[in-house]
């Protein structure tokens, strides 16, 4: 099974096989675990999160759709969703300082071991965040890493709804025109 | 950085901009509304929004890995293959069952934990087998785990009761409407889920293999008998060994 794709484990995991589960857990979990212990903040959260992520997608495997996207990406927002959604249920984010940020939410950080999956993606989105100003680069961060909306947003920012509004719609079209480029 | 007031708090966005926004995390209220009911109507729509959460991956995929503690996969293992976790979690006892903080907690981690493995698929003909709980978690696929409503099932008496634990989004001028669809059958109003306190469920609705959606209608309801507007939640029959 180690040379199947996670397209394909995915497949056998939809019909029930446990064994490509597993397979996928040890391909996928210090990926995911990284990300939920990037939104949650504490590692207790994230052994419990990380746990409900993997039942999900056992339990979601059948959904997973090849052509509406890669299997990594769908496993990501299934934890990157259910990390974000127990910080909002324990009412604490993981509040960071605005200072802080580069640090929490790294701007490049394409890990050293890792020289795999989605190292392209990381670097290529990192550059192309880099051209953008740094309020919209702001509001895209937060709102990926600790799940604001708009109003928490403007909220965070001290800022008026309206324009973070226009900065978040105006980040992603510019980070759109880049990645596309 | 030039910005010219408030330009789209209530003017419909451009559906790209929506769909970024959307796999972004952004958006509330109507406008999520909106952008949920396309993301289930619109098949281009949600290519897109599949397309700007594969832009925005390269976040995720900046994080160092980090490597779980060893037992982990025992735990996930337990949950998943032990079957349905028979000795309630964490030492709950029975009156906790129904406590919110339970509900919101069960519906937040995993849909899964009790519900997961217990998902049972009785014969079409086969009614809810009553020594077990019944519950009907209506979730939306594009806010996994957020499922603003729970529908509780009295498998004897057959009486569903709808219980509100998140916080649907509703757009001013339309209402939720909660639907029973029987399998092979066409879909059956309920009424209005916030008007619901309890609805008897009758043959042939009363079966473990029946859906349940909530659609967008104008207010008072379809005015046509079947849904009109967009689903936004759906969910099937699971069970809670008692």
């Amino acid at each position: 099974m180690a040379g199947d794709s996670l397209e394909a484990m995915l497949d056998a995991v939809a019909v029930g096989d446990k064994e490509a589960l597993h397979e996928i857990y040890q391909r996928t979990s210090a990926k995911l675990y990284g990300v939920v212990t990037q939104i949650v903040g504490r590692r207790d959260w994230a052994d419990e999160v990380t746990q409900d992520v993997y039942v999900r997608i056992w339990r979601q495997a059948h959904r997973y759709q090849p052509g509406l996207g890669q299997p990594m990406t769908w496993m990501i927002t299934i934890a990157r969703n259910l990390a974000i959604d127990r910080v909002r249920s324990e009412g604490s984010r993981h509040h960071v300082d605005i200072d802080d940020l580069h640090e929490v939410l790294p701007a490049h950080a394409p890990d050293p071991e890792a020289k795999t999956i989605g190292n392209d993606e990381a670097e290529r989105l990192s550059a192309c965040l880099e051209e953008l100003a740094e309020n919209y680069r702001l509001c895209i961060r937060l709102a990926y890493w600790q799940g604001y909306s708009h109003s928490e947003l403007a909220e965070r920012l001290s800022t008026p709804l309206g324009t973070v509004k226009t900065w978040t719609r105006r980040g992603l079209q510019l980070l759109r025109d880049c990645l596309d480029r | 950085m030039s910005v010219s007031g408030d330009r789209n708090t209530s003017e419909p966005g451009d559906p790209a901009d929506l769909a970024g926004q959307l796999a972004l995390g952004t958006l509330e209220g109507e406008d999520r509304v909106r952008a949920l009911a396309l993301y289930h109507e619109d098949p281009a729509f949600a290519t897109e929004v599949q397309r700007w959460r594969e832009r925005l991956v390269g976040l995720a995929h900046a994080v160092p890995p980090l490597r779980p503690r060893r037992d982990l996969w025992k735990g996930i293992s337990k949950r998943i293959f032990e079957g349905p976790a028979r000795r309630p979690q964490r030492g709950m006892v029975l009156g906790e069952w129904f406590g919110v903080s339970f509900w919101r907690r069960w519906a937040l981690t995993a849909t899964a934990g009790f519900g997961a493995l217990a998902l049972v698929v009785w014969q079409a003909d086969v009614v809810f087998q009553p020594p077990n709980r019944l519950v009907v978690i209506l979730d939306s696929d594009e806010v996994a785990g957020r499922a603003p409503w729970l529908l509780t099932i009295e498998p004897e008496a057959r009486i569903l009761t709808p219980v509100a634990f998140g916080e649907p989004v509703v757009p001013p001028d339309r209402v939720q409407e909660l639907w029973v669809i029987p399998p092979g059958g066409e879909p059956h109003s309920l009424g209005l889920i916030e008007d619901i306190t309890s609805v008897p469920l009758p043959d042939p609705f009363a079966s473990a293999e029946s859906l349940f959606a909530v659609s967008l209608e104008p207010p008072g309801g379809s005015p046509t008998g079947a849904p009109t507007g967009p689903v936004v939640y759906t969910g099937g029959v699971e069970t809670l060994p008692r």
